[in-house]
């Protein structure tokens, strides 16, 4: 897989019975650029993103990533191409402790087979050490150590975004699509997050962030577009996206205030 | 020929009335309740002991036949299904735990009156008809009329009363049906107790036909059930359907292969439609991974 | 945690009886833990499909009977080799389960229950009524035993040895995979079928794995069972034996280790120790599974917090309640 892939939606459309969710979009997403996805409530953010992991067909365009075609592919199989997301509902595996949730997400890195479980081969037991390792070391990075051992659903809401994104991060994605992880964070959570969707965006990984929060979005993305009902009214640099007369009316007429601040 | 027939489709009236009970205990509480089969066979079975044992007088012994299978429906719900209900436990231990009910009553049946096969004197005496060059036990007829009134019946009460607008608001949404005032566990309560009614009277119904024993529960309940995923699981139609269907070919099965083929047949079947048409023939679409 | 540390005690004192058993015990505590060893067994595969997996079959028996009879069969119709006809069947029931498993582990909830249900049962049905084939209710008997060398494996604590010997097999095998990437996948996917397969786990592909794991256990199983009674009828996998599997997972706990182990002592011991009471044996049985499941699901060493105070089984319809006049 090169790290040139670019994601890419071609006049990509869903319709729920007599409702387009998602009118002719086409976007591209720049390799290790974060872009930001905004707009109004039933835009259709975060069906951009159930289309893009493949939870949903379109029902037309296309979606690829870099020469491979992922409009048809199973979640799983978008997944193991190295596209990870997070939900917009904080989603714990429950009965799986926290870190136990950050090796699940770990498991495209696993090679061991049935055979070398049961026999417990040198190679399990290596990888097995390895990604243990690999394991600590994100808990650390998202700041979730002193909870490694804890049932991941008794965790507090802000923890549980920060374990969302860890496993999410922990499948080493080319693509991380993140929906609306700063809901519901405060102010120094929403910093931390920030900083956490730098780092990844330096290593080389093409983030789409999802959010409401306009200023987040403006303060962090390279790129951000805007879509309203189901459309792309804009795209580009944030400063040029701001200043767009179609994005003010649409969006951000009534938080001109709130941005202003 | 005409015989079997007329077996078939008494017997299918039978198993339509227990398809019928867990497709309503389905729509109303999201339950498959596979003790409806012992329900069948407590009213058939204790109306033999009221009648012969007891002494009472016919009718009033099939009255307390169905109230004992009525009862025990009320107790599964009260003592079973509803704890784990309002605990969410998971479906399959809800499905546990009534086919082990189903288990227990079958088994107390079987310490309280004995493992030999009961019978009870045919509801009107001396009828009978002659159908193309066969005589058909008027029982049979019984059975046939009774279940056609009771299905009108049943669905003119879900239609056109308060209390079935109720059952089909629970049916649809318990969470709506709730803020309507409508009360889930009443419902529930009221569905087991009446599916039990039918199941039961349908048991009492059969039995001067054929026999009664206190193994035969687990029989009706997997026919019935099956009666009921052919037609659709939770269509009330369909139970119909599949019951008389299933009816039919379990008899032609019964008198051209074996009767012991008769239960084989009927879970091929069963798997086969719910790997590969879980809806059923009427019924609408169902849950799949 | 304490938990853990009871399992691991439970663990050492299972251990001891076991090794105690055919030294200081009678031939009849010997005969019973054999039986014990072989439903454990069973059990512990079911544990690994439930339990890690949380797919709810019932349908082991459908497995354990194509080891009982498939032994059976090959060995007293076409003269084949015992241990041959053990691992033939194994593989017979594991292609029974690739096949079947594919469709119907595509059912979720209660439908992959009946499904499973309905092939049980179907299972029993058709090992009574194939009288050519099975001998329908009589049963097959004049099985010859298993035999290595100069060890005939009929002498009762040989035969004690193998099964414990497979069981403690089932029970490492167990717990490696519980302990590994793939229990970990298990495990997710049980819980959030969607959330795993987007972190990239294939979910019908382990669906399938411990399906197929399990049957296999199973058939080994009950090809074990058949050489150690020298008979297989249709009994041995009746609704009472479908229903008893699960009362030993359930009376064990659920994703415990050694539960499977307790509970199928627990079942196969227990009724032994109630003379005078054969007739109520079933009737008993049932009943206690059924409150067991009410009052305590977690059994004795399960994992999940289901437990509810007595108080709050009381019906909401016996207190007087003023909403709801749905009449």
């Amino acid at each position: 897989m090169s790290a040139v892939s670019e994601l890419k939606l071609d006049g990509v459309t869903k319709r729920f019975g007599g409702i387009i969710a998602v009118s002719d979009v086409s976007i591209a997403l720049p390799v290790g650029a974060v872009n930001g996805l905004i707009g109004p409530n039933g835009a259709g953010k975060s069906t951009l993103i159930n289309l893009v992991s493949g939870f949903w067909r379109p029902d037309a365009g296309r979606i690829t990533f870099g020469d491979r075609d992922l409009t048809r592919l199973e979640p799983s199989a978008i997944a193991r191409l190295g596209i990870s997301r997070t939900f917009q509902q904080a989603a714990p595996l429950t009965g799986l402790s926290v870190i136990e949730n950050v090796m699940v997400g770990l498991h495209t890195r696993y090679r061991a087979g049935l055979g070398s479980v049961l026999l417990r081969s040198p190679t399990m037991r290596r990888e097995a050490r390895r990604n243990a390792e690999a394991a600590r070391a994100l808990l650390e990075q998202f700041g979730l150590t002193a909870d490694a051992d804890s049932e991941a659903s008794d965790l507090p809401f802000g923890k549980l975004r920060f374990l969302e994104f860890a496993r999410a991060a922990a499948m080493e994605p080319r693509v991380l699509l993140l929906d609306e992880p700063a809901a519901g964070l405060n102010r120094v959570e929403t910093d931390r997050l920030a900083v956490l969707i730098r780092n990844l965006r330096n290593q080389g990984i093409t983030v789409l962030l999802v959010d409401h929060d306009v200023p987040f979005v403006f303060g962090l993305c390279d790129r951000v577009v805007v879509m309203n009902f189901g459309s792309v009214i804009a795209a580009g640099k944030p400063d040029d996206v701001y200043g767009d007369p179609a994005v003010r009316e649409a969006y951000l007429g009534g938080k001109e205030q709130e941005a202003a601040a | 020929m005409t015989l079997i027939l007329a077996i078939g489709v008494a017997t299918g009236c039978v198993y339509a009335l227990v398809a019928v009970g867990y497709s309503l205990i389905y729509r109303t509480t999201g339950v498959v309740n596979f003790a409806q089969g012992s329900y069948v066979m407590a009213g058939g079975f204790s109306t033999y002991w009221f009648y012969e044992i007891a002494g009472l007088r016919y009718p009033i012994a099939v009255l307390c036949g169905v109230g004992v299978a009525t009862l025990l429906g009320l107790m599964l719900w009260t003592v079973v299904v509803l704890p784990l209900w309002r605990r969410r436990s998971p479906s399959y231990v809800v499905l546990l735990e009534t086919i082990v009910f189903g288990a227990i009553v079958g088994t107390s049946a079987l310490l309280l009156l004995g493992p030999l096969p009961q019978t009870l004197p045919p509801w009107v005496p001396g009828l009978a008809m002659e159908f193309g060059g066969n005589r058909i036990d008027g029982q049979y007829i019984v059975v046939i009329i009774a279940t056609v009134l009771l299905m009108f019946a049943f669905s003119a009460i879900l239609r056109f009363t308060s209390l079935g607008r109720s059952m089909r608001a629970c049916a649809a949404s318990r969470d709506v049906a709730q803020l309507l005032g409508i009360s889930p566990e009443r419902i529930g309560a009221l569905a087991f107790a009446a599916t039990a009614a039918l199941g039961g009277l349908g048991g009492a119904m059969i039995t001067p036909a054929q026999f009664t024993s206190a193994d035969i529960g687990l029989s009706y309940g997997v026919f019935g059930f099956v009666a009921a995923v052919l037609g659709g699981f939770g269509s009330l139609p369909g139970a119909l359907v599949g019951g008389l269907i299933l009816g039919v070919v379990n008899a032609f099965v019964g008198r051209y292969i074996s009767s012991s083929y008769q239960t084989v047949l009927a879970f091929g079947l069963l798997l086969v439609l719910l790997t590969l048409r879980p809806q059923g023939l009427v019924g609408k679409d169902w849950e799949e991974a | 945690m304490t938990g853990r540390r009871v399992e691991m005690a439970a663990l050492v004192l299972v251990s001891v009886a076991v090794v105690a058993a055919p030294l200081f015990g009678s031939r009849l505590i010997v005969y019973y833990f054999t039986i014990t060893a072989l439903y454990a067994s069973v059990v512990i595969a079911l544990n690994l499909l439930l339990g890690l997996a949380g797919q709810v079959s019932f349908a082991q028996t459908t497995f354990m009977a194509i080891g009982g009879y498939g032994t059976a069969l090959m060995t007293v119709r076409l003269g084949l080799d015992p241990w041959l006809s053990i691992l033939l069947a194994m593989l017979l029931a594991a292609l029974a389960a690739f096949v079947i498993g594919r469709p119907l582990l595509r059912l979720r909830g209660h439908y992959l229950s009946m499904a499973t249900f309905a092939l049980a049962l179907g299972t029993y049905s058709f090992v009574t009524a194939a009288m050519a084939l099975t001998n329908g209710g009589i049963g097959i008997s004049g099985i010859p035993p298993l035999e290595i060398a100069d060890i005939s494996f009929a002498e009762p604590r040989m035969f004690y040895i193998l099964s414990w010997i497979f069981c403690a097999l089932v029970l490492a095998g167990y717990i490696l995979l519980a302990e590994s990437h793939i229990g970990r996948a298990w495990r997710a996917l049980a819980t959030g079928q969607d959330i795993a397969a987007t972190l990239g786990i294939d979910v019908p592909g382990f669906k399938l794995m411990a399906f197929v794991l399990a049957a296999v256990v199973a058939s080994v199983s009950g090809s074990l069972y058949v050489e150690f009674t020298s008979f297989v009828g249709p009994d041995l996998y009746d609704i009472n034996i479908i229903l008893s599997l699960f009362f030993m997972l359930f009376i064990g706990g659920r994703g415990s280790t050694i539960g499977p182990i307790i509970g199928a002592g627990i079942v196969v011991i227990v009724p032994q120790l109630m003379s005078g009471l054969e007739r109520y044996q079933n009737l008993i049985f049932f009943i206690i599974l059924l409150l067991l499941l009410l009052i305590r699901p977690a059994g004795l060493f399960g994992r999940m917090r289901e437990s509810v105070p007595l108080a709050a089984l009381l019906p909401g319809w016996l207190r007087v309640s003023r909403e709801g006049r749905s009449a």
